[in-house]
């Protein structure tokens, strides 16, 4: 069963902001996973359980250019054409060059969808 | 909870000393009576702070008078003040490119408006040569704006030579001192700065919403400076127009008491540890730092990495990592708090070759020591070893 919403992107749920560390009309997400879910009322998760998301990250070359991992260092980095994300084993995520709000929607929901059964 | 490193001194100092946590409490818990808005004790008691506040701001940037010393919200509303009040078109001002948005965007607007600007070209360290400012220098010439310190790399600006030269030729100078207030020595009349911009939240160690601009009271500039805000200031109530003496000229509406209390707490804990102390510090940790940071393998350091010229910023770049990057994973794993990016300093990035993904910064206070630097140090170490090694390092998962 999925554990993990669906995200939907809106000012009362995380705060979305225009990086100057990145291209003129790309917007960055920068929020933590756990205390969303709380908000949600989804709570007894805290980590995000980098061994199994090491397995689960095989699986999306066709949607990903590269990824980079590290699980001692507790980071995973997701590259795609029209966004990049990363992942910390804490549970905060920063969604970086997606250019609209729908793309900030695709590219949270396709890691949530691979965080689903990653979490502890 | 794991014990926090912070390194983001440059954008807000962090612990506060635990005089200006009390300083801001007790008069919450006193009541926040208006300055010049009544008649009881109360309210003496606080004109009495602000006007305590004004007279240890002015001696400690050596400004002639406390009644120079406007209050407003930050270091960008009182260059804000300046720039938008001073300027008319057909103006011509000087700034460099090292400066931060907040004197940037207002010059960029006013390019609108008919008034034209030069930029004096920068090193990648943030060094300018005084000579490429004077050949600058035209009969329009209305305004030359430095900051004092980069928030990017730390490096510090000469001021005296560049005072000198305005004072001669009839050139307003105003001076950005957001991040040297607190953390350098500044004397507006022996440098002959007619304006100070200041914050109170980085090196003076006061609360959010403290600042403003300082007015050297030896010159006539200020007067020639237009109100860009009008509104209640508790006294001359009977006159429909703006009153026109300091500090009132440019001060409106109820103000940020408990942050001018808050601040003039930071400014006396400062007095009380001594600012050549407190220099000394920052010039033992940046050392420090630069040392350590060039040993890590794939990391550059920016700026001059001369602890006497600059105060305790570090920049970084890494060979494996953006610098975005590398702030989240020294958050999330080693719970050390940096800044990265462009620190609105967009062509100071553009000079240094590290546009548009900044650099990382580490910037360093009172409250860092040298066992923080020497941590910093060993994780950076750490990360790139294990981001660079294949059994932890990029592309790992990829299929």
């Amino acid at each position: 069963m999925r554990q993990l919403p669906e995200f939907r992107m809106d000012a009362q749920e995380v705060a979305v902001i225009e990086p100057c560390t990145q291209e003129a009309g790309a917007f960055m997400v920068d929020f933590n996973l756990f205390q969303f879910l709380e908000k949600k009322g989804n709570t007894g998760m805290s980590k995000i359980d980098f061994k199994i998301l090491n397995e689960h990250v095989r699986s999306i070359s066709n949607v990903a250019s590269q990824v980079q991992m590290s699980e001692r260092l507790g980071i995973c980095k997701i590259m795609c054409p029209k966004w990049e994300v990363i992942i910390a084993r804490s549970g905060r995520i920063v969604v970086r060059r997606a250019r609209s709000r729908e793309i900030i929607n695709l590219a949270v929901n396709f890691i949530f969808k691979l965080l689903d059964n990653c979490l502890i | 909870m794991k014990d926090l490193y912070y390194f983001n001194n440059a954008a807000t100092s962090f612990p506060k000393p635990p005089e200006v946590i009390q300083a801001v409490t007790q008069l919450l818990e006193c009541g926040g009576f208006t300055p010049s808005r009544g008649s009881s004790s109360f309210i003496q008691e606080i004109e009495d702070l602000f006007f305590e506040c004004r007279k240890l701001l002015a001696t400690f940037v050596g400004a002639p008078q406390p009644e120079g010393v406007c209050f407003g919200l930050n270091a960008s509303d009182g260059l804000n003040q300046v720039i938008h009040g001073l300027l008319l078109g057909g103006d011509h001002v000087i700034t460099t490119e090292f400066e931060h948005n907040s004197v940037l965007r207002p010059l960029e607007h006013l390019k609108t408006e008919a008034i034209d600007v030069d930029y004096v070209p920068c090193s990648k360290e943030g060094v300018f040569a005084f000579n490429d400012l004077e050949k600058l220098i035209n009969p329009n010439t209305r305004l030359v704006i430095v900051n004092h310190v980069s928030n990017v790399t730390g490096t510090i600006a000469p001021l005296r030579e560049i005072g000198a030269l305005c004072r001669e030729r009839g050139i307003m100078f105003l001076v950005d001192a957001s991040q040297s207030a607190g953390a350098i020595p500044i004397n507006m009349c022996q440098d002959k700065i007619d304006a100070l911009a200041f914050t109170g939240h980085k090196a003076l160690f006061g609360p959010t919403g403290t600042g403003g601009v300082i007015f050297n009271t030896e010159t006539d500039f200020w007067q020639e400076i237009r109100t860009i805000k009008q509104g209640g200031t508790g006294t001359n109530s009977a006159i429909l127009t703006q009153p026109s003496l300091l500090p009132t000229k440019f001060e409106v509406g109820t103000p940020n008491i408990v942050g001018v209390a808050g601040l003039k707490a930071g400014l006396e804990f400062i007095k009380k540890k001594t600012l050549s102390a407190i220099r000394e510090h920052d010039m033992d940790l940046t050392q420090q730092l630069c040392a350590v940071l060039q040993n890590v393998p794939g990391i550059t350091l920016h700026g001059l990495q001369d602890p006497t010229r600059q105060t305790a910023v570090v920049s970084v770049t890494s060979s494996l990592l953006t610098p975005a990057d590398l702030s989240v994973i020294l958050a999330e794993k080693y719970n050390i708090i940096t800044r990265e990016g462009l620190h609105c300093a967009p062509l100071a990035h553009k000079r240094m070759g590290t546009f548009p993904g900044g650099t990382l910064r580490f910037s360093m206070g009172l409250f860092n020591t040298r066992e923080q630097v020497k941590y910093v140090g060993e994780e950076m170490q750490e990360i790139m070893r294990e981001w660079a090694s294949p059994s932890g390092g990029p592309n790992k998962g990829q299929n």
